[in-house]
């Protein structure tokens, strides 16, 4: 593998294997490709059974630019030796990638693939080549910084399974690869010997391979994702609520401002309900009871008021809310609030005070 | 030139028999071949060398019918004439 013979094996080998005088052998060899050389300058075609056709080719000139300068340069007309190896024989050579075939490309490949590359085996690691390059242009491509070891690249689950999601190719003509991989001539298999060249275009590959693979992938994946989410959501809803009732509304919102406003309101004026009682009670008994009834009685909204007893019990009716009993005991909606407080024990939450909740309704003195 | 005009003129020049040409001819190559087979290169000094390369697989387009197509990686052998060669071409 990757060794560089030279006539003089050649003849070595002619002599050792084929039973030839070592003379002839050398004569031979050296004849044979005299002849082809001579033939070929003076007839321009030497066609060999078993090897080739070398040709001479005339090139015409052609306008082209300097690497270096950037210049214009013309690359005369000349005349090149050609080689092509006869049919047998290319086949022979192409023994471990015979089992590839060109195949019609659907849309699934990213068109940025490297553009094809010669390389000499001298350096490289064949049958582990081929699999990471077929692997490659599948979307099964995996890290280049491993290049080193194609093979073990191959066998990572992670990039299988992506190949498994957005291939389109058979999977059995990939297994098929990898396995005619494996079961490469021994003379072919080697510890890996690092190609830049190949590593390079692989990674042109991989970097762009992975990223396919992920654009395709989030296909159907996305939606599951999506569901997933949607399903988080709902259960985060679900414990707000049962945690945080009062979440729900302006009222509640209200209500709990209210709730604190009242608590504020009557420990701030416990001290003072005793000390104004009697003062209280003297005013409303100068006025006239009559007028008494109607100030009690008249229940303004925007005023502070002290619960200073129960008034009454009442019994909450179907489909009746907190401010509905205000209104019917105060005349005005707002002062739900004072009930609420007046119950705290009986109403947990004033939004939903069930059919048949026993009440007591406060008396409500307005706050001085 | 073909096959038989190049074996009987190597025949002239090496004063040996025809068929005693052929074998030492299909010998040589089998060698040869053998050794491209094993990834080796073979270099003949003032004629030149014969490689092994490996061609990476590739996208094409077919221009018809507007297919991409994947060509599959390949080896193959490549000839390299030595410089004496291109000279004397000249």
């Amino acid at each position: 593998m990757n060794d560089k013979l030279t006539t003089q094996n050649l003849i070595d080998n002619l002599a050792a294997r084929h039973g030839i005088s070592r003379r002839n052998a050398e004569s031979f060899v050296k004849e044979f490709f005299s002849v082809i050389k001579d033939s070929l300058e003076r007839e321009r075609y030497v066609k060999i059974k078993g090897l080739g056709t070398f040709k001479l080719i005339d090139v015409e000139s052609r306008e082209s630019i300097d690497v270096n300068t950037g210049e214009r340069i013309e690359i005369k007309g000349h005349t090149k030796v050609t080689f092509t190896p006869e049919a047998a024989l290319k086949e022979a050579i192409n023994k471990p990638f015979s089992q590839f075939e060109t195949t019609v490309l659907n849309d699934n490949f990213e068109v940025n693939v490297s553009p094809a590359e010669e390389e000499t085996i001298e350096s490289d690691d064949m049958p582990e080549v081929p699999v990471e390059d077929s692997v490659g242009t599948l979307p099964t491509k995996t890290p280049a910084d491993e290049s080193e070891n194609p093979m073990d690249e191959t066998e990572e689950s992670e990039k299988s399974q992506e190949s498994d999601q957005s291939l389109l190719r058979d999977d059995s003509e990939i297994s098929q690869r990898e396995s005619s991989s494996s079961d490469k001539p021994t003379g072919l298999i080697d510890e890996p010997t690092d190609n830049q060249n190949e590593s390079k275009s692989v990674v042109n590959k991989v970097e762009v391979y992975p990223k396919k693979d992920q654009s395709s992938l989030s296909g159907p994946m996305k939606w599951f994702w999506l569901f997933f989410l949607l399903i988080l959501l709902l259960c985060g809803g679900v414990l707000t609520h049962t945690y945080f009732p009062d979440l729900f509304g302006r009222k509640s919102e209200q209500a709990t401002k209210a709730y604190y406003d009242l608590d504020l309101t009557i420990t701030d004026t416990v001290a003072k309900v005793d000390s104004t009682k009697p003062q209280v009670d003297s005013v409303l008994r100068d006025t006239l009871p009559a007028k008494m009834e109607a100030q009690v009685e008249v229940y303004e909204k925007n005023k502070q008021y002290d619960i200073v007893g129960t008034k009454a019990t009442y019994t909450i009716q179907k489909n009746e809310s907190l401010s509905d009993v205000s209104i019917k005991f105060f005349g005005i909606k707002e002062l739900w609030p004072y009930i609420v407080k007046h119950n705290s024990d009986v109403i947990k939450n004033p939004d939903n005070v069930p059919f048949g909740t026993a009440i007591k309704i406060p008396k409500l003195t307005v706050k001085k | 030139m073909n096959n038989k005009e190049f074996t009987s003129k190597l025949a002239d020049r090496l004063h040996i028999p025809l068929t005693e040409v052929n074998e030492l001819m299909s010998f040589l190559i089998k060698d040869m071949t053998e050794q491209w087979m094993d990834g080796n290169s073979v270099n003949i000094q003032g004629f030149g060398s014969f490689e092994v390369k490996k061609k990476m697989e590739r996208i094409s387009v077919n221009p018809t019918t507007k297919l991409r197509l994947l060509v599959p990686p390949k080896l193959v052998l490549n000839f390299k004439p030595s410089s004496i060669v291109k000279e004397k071409i000249k």
